[in-house]
């Protein structure tokens, strides 16, 4: 087994002591949640991190409140994934998430990970989620301070992979996100979390956590997502595509919106394929097919992660067709 | 089937419990007075010449107790026949593969270990080097081992009747060619090694190890001591699969770490470690021309094979084998050419597997149903042409005894519901057959028979040992079974002692899918030898002749007058003042041929038996998007008679996931420059659970004529055939044959895809 590196740890037991935990830190921290893959990757030596900031007796980070009255939807960021499958708040705004929550990694891991460390999930690389004597092989690359892309020659940055699940289906879903800081509190759409780069994947800074996710009008949209894996549970997407769109449209796409995922280093909105669709009977074949195309267009796999990047892609219009015919046939999430 | 009092029966194994607890011991849970932590240093580079080795720092570090290195390789080369001894277990001159052995250290704790590996110096001179076997054996390519041309490193030839006559009385002749990549065991223990070389002389050593006697025959020559001072306990073992008979460079260096340090040390590899430093399975090119008549009677077959063999030879000889070996237990090849190639690479060293050469079975199990399609046979009709039966030969000459294969493949047919679906299921949806024999304990020299001892306390109760092993399979709950039948007692009466070379005798171990066949047969024959000495002073009691006398729930009666009884422990005793011991000594030799050679003579009794199965899968195909899943498996294994009904059950789930599905559909290796690029579970796919079909486990009995109550091999037909059954499956389900392993969607795809232009 991978030893861990030593290192300190502090148990905040509230949000007070979380800032001052925070702010305190001399150390190259990390904000441990569930830790499903923070651990893993300290056992792989990819941060220097000298202490560890844990969550979990900050309870009051830990709530999922729906009110009906305004239709919002609050969950806290240390809700943990079985949590949001079980939840009669979720499964009455927006079912889709549990659903999609069932998708991602094993019940074991989904009784652990939690929603914030889902959102904040490091991107991955054959290259980069490995061992330190294994990384040592190569050049440096860009996501360990390096100069280079062992995955992608010629990169001019960071080639890694988005991979949590959750994202693409929260931005199709308008979701807004609450960052914490030293400073105080902002409220950002999901969306603007991203920054599309593998190297650092989200806008947080050292002195900031994210403390919840809100939506607005939880029961305003349909949604679905589906992802392509090569086994039936515990993989990380290869593709994923979520898709959402006005309730009670009658069979149309109303205001709809497609968020592809695992095909480059952020979750992607793709509003060229979502205009195809806008409008549209679910079964317009022929809307499909260039919303599809369009999703496909602006997917950018590289061979980085499993199966063929051409694959990959092409996964991105099945996947996307797939749903459509769902649709059709009334059993979407 | 015969009604036996403990036999085929489903009980539950005697290592249950402890299994089911956590209390069973594997070795990295054994812990030794005074144990240090060892740390291997592996090569960076795939080919290089070592040029210095620098472990001034590393010594000096405080905490660590010893280094060792090139300096301490004895200049021994370990290899498994003596025309294979290509292996040095520590780099010396070159290494040949990213992560081979270079250099290792043991230190008080691991930090401690692991700081001192970064303080050894190595300096490389890199050379050029190949991956992949087919431009590994091209003119030019860089020379793996200097006095082996092309980076050959075995050849078997094998050449039976007139293959070109064969061929020209042929209806029909296809040629296809088959791949597979490379594959990892995946046993869930990662590799670990204790060795505790004592003061005296003797060499303790812990290890999981499907074969102890062999490993303590190797540490002998390697370590140059006296092979009843080499120690080799066997702890449990979690999987073996193939993976675990061979000796590695691990055992070596532990070995030497403790000569070094005067103290006992434990190295345990990482998951990286152990998928890419003991062995990996072949990767492999095969191509198959193949004639038959016009009602599919295999005439004439013409086989070349290229296999990536890795930097070393391992069991090469016996790899290069055991494809076509299974592929002739099968079916009846008159005349039948095989050029099989062994290739060094500049890769990880490959092994034995349960499921060794899928490109090769899969591939030519395959390519009948192409020709049955052809020419518009049945798939089930056409393996039934072919197949052996009992009484006949096997083209290099092995005699098949007891042989189910026929009936397998009906009985499979049958409730599977064949006829009703094969061809006439939804697109999508299909079915698809697989088929093959066993051998049961090769040709192995001195190593190749067993012997057990039953030893009696004076209360009566017996110890057996033997030298089998039990990997997970159950061998060891099979040897109670057994004595408990002959000696009439139950099975917890019995203590087991197995595979500890200090106590049991020369065992080949679970090898060669020998272990209830040849171990069954010494443990039945050392119970019966116990029963006869047992009668014989019960006789003196009781004022009879021994024939006369039975033995039942520990007491040994007049057979026609049960009234006679006395106690086991009676007569034991009596044994022991007599002087006269009861002591059950037993053994026995599977009669192969003595002269049969894996290159230089393939020709003779290849086994002492041989077990069959046939194996039935029905797939579901996405046609959009190319995936499959399996949804059925119905199997029915010739294993002659089931010891125990639930653990050959059992075996054949496991193969179904193990080599079965996840063999066909998903597992591979991926590589980039030599490095593996997928060295853990999460991103070598092996099938989870819910991957798993519906499995419907079924026996043929037919009462092996060599075997012990009729036993042989159990399990190995479902990985072994799983890759035809499933391509076979696909191709109803499709229309298409993907003929590269594993069968991933984007392959399934892209042949959809060339159908559709060609149809256009």
């Amino acid at each position: 087994m991978l030893k861990l590196p030593p290192f300190a740890i502090l148990r905040p037991r509230n949000r007070d002591e979380l800032k001052s935990a925070m702010t305190g830190s001399e150390d190259e921290f990390k904000i441990l949640a569930g830790g499903t893959d923070l651990i893993n990757n300290l056992k792989k030596r990819l941060y220097f991190t000298t202490s560890l900031i844990s969550l979990k007796r900050v309870e009051e980070l830990n709530y999922i409140i729906y009110d009906q009255n305004s239709d919002q939807l609050k969950i806290g960021a240390l809700a943990h994934l079985t949590e949001l499958t079980e939840s009669p708040a979720i499964m009455n705004s927006a079912p889709a998430i549990a659903a999609a929550v069932k998708t991602i990694a094993a019940p074991p891991i989904r009784n652990r990970a939690t929603i914030g460390g889902n959102l904040c999930l490091d991107t991955r690389c054959y290259y980069y989620n490995q061992s330190k004597s294994w990384r040592q092989l190569a050049p440096t690359c860009y996501k360990c301070g390096g100069g280079v892309c062992n995955a992608a020659p010629g990169a001019k940055k960071c080639q890694a992979v988005f991979s949590a699940d959750l994202p693409p289906l929260l931005i199709a879903l308008e979701a807004e996100i609450t960052i914490t800081g030293s400073a105080g509190s902002r409220t950002i759409l999901l969306a603007d979390f991203y920054t599309g780069s593998g190297g650092r994947p989200n806008i947080l800074q050292k002195d900031e956590y994210l403390s919840e996710i809100t939506l607005n009008q939880a029961r305003k949209r349909t949604s679905l997502y589906r992802k392509f894996r090569l086994r039936k549970a515990l993989d990380f997407p290869l593709a994923g595509v979520a898709l959402s769109f006005d309730k009670n449209s009658s069979g149309k796409f109303i205001n709809p919106k497609v968020v592809i995922n695992a095909v480059a280093s952020g979750p992607l909105s793709v509003p060229e394929a979502a205009e195809k669709l806008n409008g549209k009977e679910f079964s317009d074949q022929a809307a499909i097919q260039t919303a599809a195309a369009a999703a496909m267009a602006a997917a950018r796999p590289i061979a980085n992660v499993g199966s063929k990047p051409f694959y990959r892609k092409k996964m991105i219009g099945l996947l996307l067709k797939k749903m459509a015919a769902e649709l059709v046939a009334g059993q979407e999430a | 089937m015969k009604d036996y009092k403990i036999l085929g029966k489903s009980v539950a194994r005697i290592d249950t419990p402890l299994k089911a607890t956590g209390d069973a011991l594997f070795t990295a849970d054994i812990k030794l007075p005074r144990m240090l932590v060892g740390k291997v240093l592996h090569s960076p580079h795939a080919h290089a010449i070592i040029k210095n080795i620098d472990i001034s720092k590393a010594e000096k570090l405080p905490g660590v107790r010893a280094v060792v290195t090139r300096e301490d390789s004895f200049d021994v080369r370990w290899g498994v026949f003596k025309y294979t001894q290509d292996h040095q277990l520590i780099a010396v001159d070159k290494v040949r593969f990213v992560g081979e052995e270079v250099a290792a250290v043991a230190a008080e704790d691991e930090e401690t270990a692991i700081k001192a590996l970064d303080l050894i110096e190595v300096e490389y001179e890199i050379l050029p080097a190949v991956f992949e076997a087919d431009e590994a054996m091209a003119d030019g390519a860089p020379l793996i081992h200097e006095d082996h041309p092309n980076n050959v490193n075995i050849h078997v030839n094998i050449d039976v009747g007139d293959v070109e006559k064969g061929f020209a009385d042929s209806d029909y002749v296809r040629e296809d060619r088959f791949s597979s990549s490379g594959e990892t065991y995946g046993m869930l223990e990662p590799y670990t090694v204790i060795a505790d070389y004592k003061a005296a002389g003797a060499l303790e050593i812990f290890v999981p190890t499907a074969s102890p006697h062999t490993k303590a025959k190797a540490l002998s020559n390697l370590l140059k001591i006296p092979l009843n001072k080499v120690i080799v306990r066997r702890s449990n073992v979690g999987g073996a699969l193939g993976g675990r008979s061979d000796i590695f460079p691990l055992d070596f260096i532990t070995a030497t770490l403790s000569r070094k340090a005067k103290r006992p040390v434990k190295a345990s590899y990482t998951r990286e470690e152990s998928m890419t430093c003991t062995r990996q399975v072949h990767d492999m090119i095969v191509d198959v021309k193949t004639g038959v008549s016009k009602t599919g009677e295999i005439l004439a077959q013409d086989i070349k094979v290229i296999m990536g063999g890795g930097g070393y030879s391992s069991t090469g000889p016996i790899a290069a084998s055991v494809p076509f070996l299974v592929w002739e237990e099968t079916y009846r090849l008159p005349n039948v050419r095989l050029n099989s190639y062994r290739v060094y690479t500049n890769k990880p060293i490959r092994g034995m597997y349960r499921c060794h050469g899928r490109a090769f079975l899969g591939g030519l199990g395959m390519q009948l149903d192409m020709i049955a399609h052809e020419l518009g046979i049945d798939p089930v009709a056409i393996r039934l042409k072919n197949a052996l039966q009992a009484g006949e030969f096997q083209a290099t000459g092995s005699k098949i005894f007891g042989c189910g294969l026929s009936e397998a493949i009906k009985n499979a047919a049958e409730k599977s519901k064949w006829a009703k679906k094969r061809g006439k299921m939804a697109p999508g949806k299909g079915i698809g057959m697989g088929a093959n024999g066993m051998m049961c304990g090769f040709p192995m020299g001195i190593r190749g028979g067993s012997s057990a001892i039953i030893k009696f306390n004076e209360d009566g109760y017996p110890t057996i040992l033997t030298g089998v092993v039990d990997n997970g399979q159950g061998n060891y709950h099979a040897m109670v079974q057994i004595c408990a039948e002959v000696l009439g007692l139950n099975i917890p009466d019995i203590h087991l002692v197995a595979a500890d070379t200090e106590v049991t005798t020369l065992d080949m171990g679970a090898y060669s899918q020998a272990a209830v066949f040849v171990g069954g047969n010494a443990v039945k024959n050392a119970a019966e030898d116990a029963r006869q000495q047992i009668f014989e002073i019960a006789a003196k009691i009781l004022d009879c002749n021994a024939d006369e006398l039975a033995i039942e729930e520990g007491k040994i009666f007049r057979k026609n007058d049960k009234n006679s009884a006395i106690g086991l422990h009676k007569v034991i005793r009596k044994g022991l003042i007599d002087n006269t011991p009861v002591i059950g000594r037993g053994s026995y030799m599977p009669e192969v041929s003595r002269t049969r050679e894996w290159v230089s003579n393939p020709k003779g009794q290849q086994a002492g038996t041989f077990s069959f199965g046939a194996n039935v899968v029905e797939v579901d195909v996405d046609m959009d998007t190319g995936e499959v899943s399996v949804t059925k498996a119905t199997g029915f294994h010739d294993c002659g008679f089931p010891i125990n009904l639930k653990a050959v059950e059992g075996q054949y789930e496991g193969s179904i996931a193990s080599g079965g599905l996840g063999s066909s559909l998903m597992e591979e290796h991926l590589w980039k420059n030599g490095r593996m690029l997928n060295p853990d579970f999460l991103e070598y796919k092996m099938p989870l659970a819910v991957d798993m079909p519906e499995i419907s486990a079924n026996v043929v009995i037919t009462d092996d004529p060599k075997g012990p109550f009729g036993a042989k091999e159990a399990g190995l037909f479902g990985s072994m055939n799983s890759f035809q059954a499933i391509g076979n499956a696909v191709f109803d389900a499709t229309g298409v044959w993907v003929k590269e392993f594993p069968i991933t969607p984007d392959k399934v795809l892209k042949a959809l895809a060339e159908k559709e232009k060609t149809v256009k």
